[in-house]
């Protein structure tokens, strides 16, 4: 980051031509992404964010009367606490478990693996592209009652019955989270690990440092981008999820996103719905404020 | 010098390939069952839901109205969000954070809220609702994402390359294409193939946007009302066979830049 | 040797260029090449100036697409329809009312129901019945009489045309149990963690209506009658092994084994596990009752092209596509004449003989609450009591 401010620095500093022919290139990088996101979404999430504070009167009607009692309601219904808790726990839960069950598969790849490196990786990509929503439907065979978990359980004489809360259960959606999530936080940390140079690991090993303080002082440091976006991508994602809750969550498969969802379309409250998915974005926000702080974290 | 843990890194990484590639594998057989069971007992081997799939105009439509919705999304977004994500990461300018939190802002957002928002844009700036309406609601949806890779990338670029370039004389674009740009490519494909598998698993944005069509994605969850049978396992292994093909194209690619 | 002129940097400079024009060259013909892999429909938009274009919004099958006699007509008369399918009717009224449907769909459906709501919100637009001469084939329930007034014929329009209809009770394992003859035996310790609740909270309050005993035809309960009602479904949803998300998930429940009942039930799940191998997968209606549903076909407003929906509409109500149609949908026709028509299985499924008490006494119409006074439960709170019953 130095090069870089020091390098933009000394442009600035060059002449004034040089600033404004910056200037320009600054709005045309960026100007298109702005362009389209601005115009396309930022208007009606303002819209919507001005509705969050009205009240509903029937379905898809609103009265323009300013209230916070949407606000009031998203945070203090026990019934939304009770969903918000499960559903952020379960997400966070998922990516603590992508990140560190990641991890290990990622070092190995990067550090141990050559030449099969790429089809390493190339793996790990292909198991991306095969529909989510037939992914989550292999599961009922896995885990089923009569499944290949409990069938082989079974078999072995581990259980005599078969294991019922594997499928239809929160332990259920957390599995498929954690499968469906678990490629991108290895792709993300194989990225950010492949920064490290391998001989200043050598040199750690060489001066005596065991496997655990490689990893806690040199390892993790230098590879946190990588953890923190795989972390925020995949808490983000599962928090908001609507379909494995519902798929596979037996009784508990209600999630925020079906709040949302019920809100907007169920009940045609859009101000309420506004509301809890502000309420949302600004809890994401603030984890991610949080996880930025983290990439300062130097080591135990 | 032995190195006893390689053995046990190595045994991990098979056990996760091998967790991640379980539905997969279940998903890949059951294309083939007889029945329309989607779970055990499996009743034996049929092509018949390969040959529905494929006389099937329904299932054709949508899975081209898919790639049309996720190539073109990919392409626009990696074009748009790397020159936004080189913008944000080299020039240091007033406002940086805020267009910076404001490229990130919609990924955090429930899709069904994305749909909704979008559709009152589109109703109010009376666009008829089709598959480009859709691909406008998948590009502002999966753009933070690639953005977060592109940024993410670019932070621990080394610049020193950049400036040797240009103290060889050659101007910021030349530098940009022929130093940053390849440097770069291995993360831009990352980001790509995740906002191709993000755009073509996209099922809410897409209700709201969409006109008279449909996206597979669509297709197969407006089944589960009625009843899902394998077709949905056929075209997910006929894409799976189709993406190994496209990834083993790119990887070469990718093999060619590392060197 | 500068660092561009290197060997490596122009060889991957010079492979990326090749590939990007590639790229670019298969993005730039893809929509062409990819359309004629299709059928060239998909993405189709309206502008086309296809006269003769159908564009349906609702649930999958509506579209009658499978029906043989469709199918001839359709070819005969070069009409091509568009789908996009909805996953509940909630769908059907939040894509509507944000003004996602105005001028682009000219077809779909509305549940008995939910017609006095949707004319509210100005969904429907009146039909012309001239244009449907067919309609005349449908039960005078259908059409005239009490019912037909409060869900279709009502204001001085017909607001939506009838064509199938069904019955919601239980489904259940007939190879593993004995059909249960009331709702409450699922609320026994044989049953714990071996049925599903199904995901549908209007045939589920209809339905709990019966089973604590409040049932009225107009679907007006008061706050403690709903209190009473989901209060039921909680009891039940401890004993049960998960809420079953859709009817299509049902199916595969059975199939494998992991519930042996499942209410609120539908008779097309029977055909669906036997599809799937399950041939004892069984609908039962106890003797609490049922909930009965009724879709009827609506033409939006803004609809263009209507002559083509008038003339498909108008086909539809033909016997011998009421016969198919009852086949492929697994659900009742409206037309009497077309019973004879239908094969023996289909025939059974439906007591026809016994139409007029079904739907007038045992198991009348499930209906939202439409007009509610004050002191009893509109159809919001109905949503909102199941939104949190499921939390």
């Amino acid at each position: 980051m130095t090069a870089a401010a020091a390098a933009s620095g000394q442009l600035g500093s060059i002449n004034l031509g040089a600033r404004r022919r910056r200037r320009i290139a600054v709005v045309l990088l960026v100007g298109p992404a702005l362009l389209v996101v601005g115009g396309a979404l930022l208007v009606p999430a303002l819209n919507l964010l001005v509705q969050s504070f009205m009240e509903s009167s029937g379905y898809g009607q609103i009265t323009y009367h300013f209230t916070f009692s949407n606000y009031t309601a998203a945070l203090q219904d026990p019934v939304y606490r009770k969903v918000a808790w499960h559903s952020f726990g379960l997400g966070a839960l998922a990516a603590l478990i992508c990140v560190a069950a990641g991890y290990p598969a990622a070092y190995f790849i990067t550090f141990r693996l050559r030449r099969g490196r790429n089809l390493a990786l190339f793996l790990v990509v292909v198991s991306l592209f095969t529909s989510y929503l037939v992914r989550l439907y292999a599961w009922y065979t896995i885990l089923g009652g009569h499944g290949i978990v409990n069938t082989a359980l079974i078999r072995l004489g581990v259980v005599s019955h078969p294991l019922l809360f594997l499928l239809f259960s929160r332990t259920a959606v957390l599995i498929a989270f954690v499968n469906v999530f678990l490629p991108y936080s290895v792709l993300m940390l194989t990225s950010s690990m492949q920064n490290i140079r391998p001989d200043v690991l050598e040199n750690a090993r060489d001066l005596g440092a065991g496997p655990l303080r490689t990893f806690s002082r040199i390892v993790l440091p230098l590879s946190m981008t990588g953890a923190i976006g795989a972390f925020a991508y995949t808490f983000i994602l599962t928090s908001g999820d609507y379909i494995t809750p519902s798929l596979l969550g037996g009784t508990s498969s209600t999630s925020l996103a079906n709040i949302v969802s019920d809100e907007f379309v169920a009940l045609g409250n859009r101000p309420a719905g506004a509301a809890i998915s502000f309420v949302m974005l600004t809890v994401f926000f603030l984890v991610y404020l949080g996880l930025t702080r983290l990439d300062r974290f130097k080591g135990f | 010098m032995s190195r006893p843990r390689v053995s046990g890194l190595f045994v991990y990484t098979i056990l996760v390939f091998a967790f991640l590639f379980a539905p997969i594998a279940l998903v890949v057989l059951f294309s083939f069952n007889k029945t329309a069971a989607l779970t055990f007992p499996f009743h034996g081997f049929s092509l018949r839901w390969y040959r529905a799939v494929l006389n099937s105009p329904l299932y054709r439509d949508a899975i081209v109205a898919s790639l049309r919705v996720a190539v073109i999304t990919v392409v626009v977004v990696v074009v748009v969000g790397t020159l936004a994500g080189i913008g944000v990461t080299r020039y240091d300018f007033r406002g940086r954070g805020i267009v910076r939190l404001f490229l990130l802002f919609p990924g955090a957002l429930p899709g069904l809220f994305v749909g909704i928002a979008l559709l009152s844009f589109f109703v109010q700036t009376k666009v008829t609702l089709s598959l480009w309406t859709v691909t406008v609601g998948h590009f502002v949806y999966v753009l933070p994402y690639f953005f977060l890779v592109v940024t993410s990338r670019l932070q621990r670029f080394d610049y020193v390359l950049e400036e040797a370039a240009r103290d060889l004389g050659a101007g910021p674009w030349a530098t940009l294409r022929r130093v940053t740009l390849p440097l770069i490519a291995p993360s831009l494909i990352a980001g790509a193939l995740v906002v191709f598998s993000l755009s073509w698993d996209e099922v809410f944005i897409t209700f709201f946007t969409i006109g008279a069509q449909n996206t597979l994605p669509l297709v197969i969850y407006s089944t589960v009302k009625q009843s899902v049978d394998p077709s949905v396992n056929a075209i997910s292994t006929l894409l799976l066979a189709g993406s190994l093909v496209f990834v083993l194209s790119v990887r070469r690619l990718v093999v060619d830049l590392q060197q | 040797m500068t660092y561009e002129s290197s060997p490596a940097m122009r060889f991957t400079r010079q492979q990326l260029l090749r590939r990007s024009l590639a790229g670019g060259a298969a993005i730039g013909l893809a929509p062409s090449f990819l359309d004629r892999l299709g059928t060239g429909t998909a993405g189709a938009a309206i502008s086309r100036a296809d006269a003769a274009a159908i564009n349906f919004f609702s649930w999958q099958g509506y579209d009658l697409l499978d029906e043989p006699a469709m199918k001839a007509w359709r070819k005969r008369n070069h009409v091509t329809v568009h789908s996009t399918y909805v996953n509940t009717h909630n769908d059907i009224t939040a894509k509507f009312t944000a003004g996602g449907g105005k001028g682009i769909y000219n077809l779909s459906t509305y549940e008995a129901g939910y017609g006095p709501f949707y004319v509210g919100l100005g969904i429907p637009a009146p039909i012309d019945l001239s244009r449907v001469p067919n309609f005349k084939n449908a039960h005078p329930l259908f059409r005239t009489g009490a019912i037909a007034k409060k869900w279709w014929n009502f204001k001085g329009h017909q607001w939506a045309l009838p064509f199938t209809w069904g019955i919601q009770a239980i489904n259940y394992a007939s190879d593993k149990i004995k059909p249960p003859a009331s709702y409450r035996d699922l609320l026994k310790p044989e049953f714990k963690g071996k049925f599903g609740v199904t995901d549908d909270p209007v045939a589920a309050i209809v339905i709990g209506a019966h089973a604590v005993g409040v049932f009225r035809a107009d679907s007006l309960y008061t706050p403690a009658q709903l209190k009473k009602i989901i209060a039921f479904w909680a009891a039940l949803k401890k004993n049960a092994r998960l809420i079953v998300p859709l009817y299509g998930n049902m199916a595969d429940l059975f199939a494998s084994g992991e519930i042996v009942a499942a209410t609120p039930g539908w008779a097309a799940v029977n055909s669906f596990a036997a599809a799937k191998g399950d041939k004892a997968v069984k609908h039962t209606v106890p003797k609490e009752g049922s909930a009965t549903f009724c879709d009827a076909f609506m033409i939006p407003n803004g609809a263009k092209n209507t002559d083509a929906v008038y003339a498909y509409i108008n086909q539809a109500f033909s016997l011998e596509a009421q016969a198919q149609e009852a086949e492929s949908l697994v659900q009742a026709a409206v037309c009497p004449k077309a019973v004879p028509l239908m094969n023996k299985a289909t025939r059974a499924l439906y007591p026809y003989g016994k139409l007029v008490e079904i739907l007038t006494k045992s198991a009348p119409l499930e209906v939202i609450p439409n007009n509610v006074p004050k002191g009893y439960a509109t159809f919001a709170d109905w949503n909102k009591a199941w939104e949190r019953f499921k939390a």
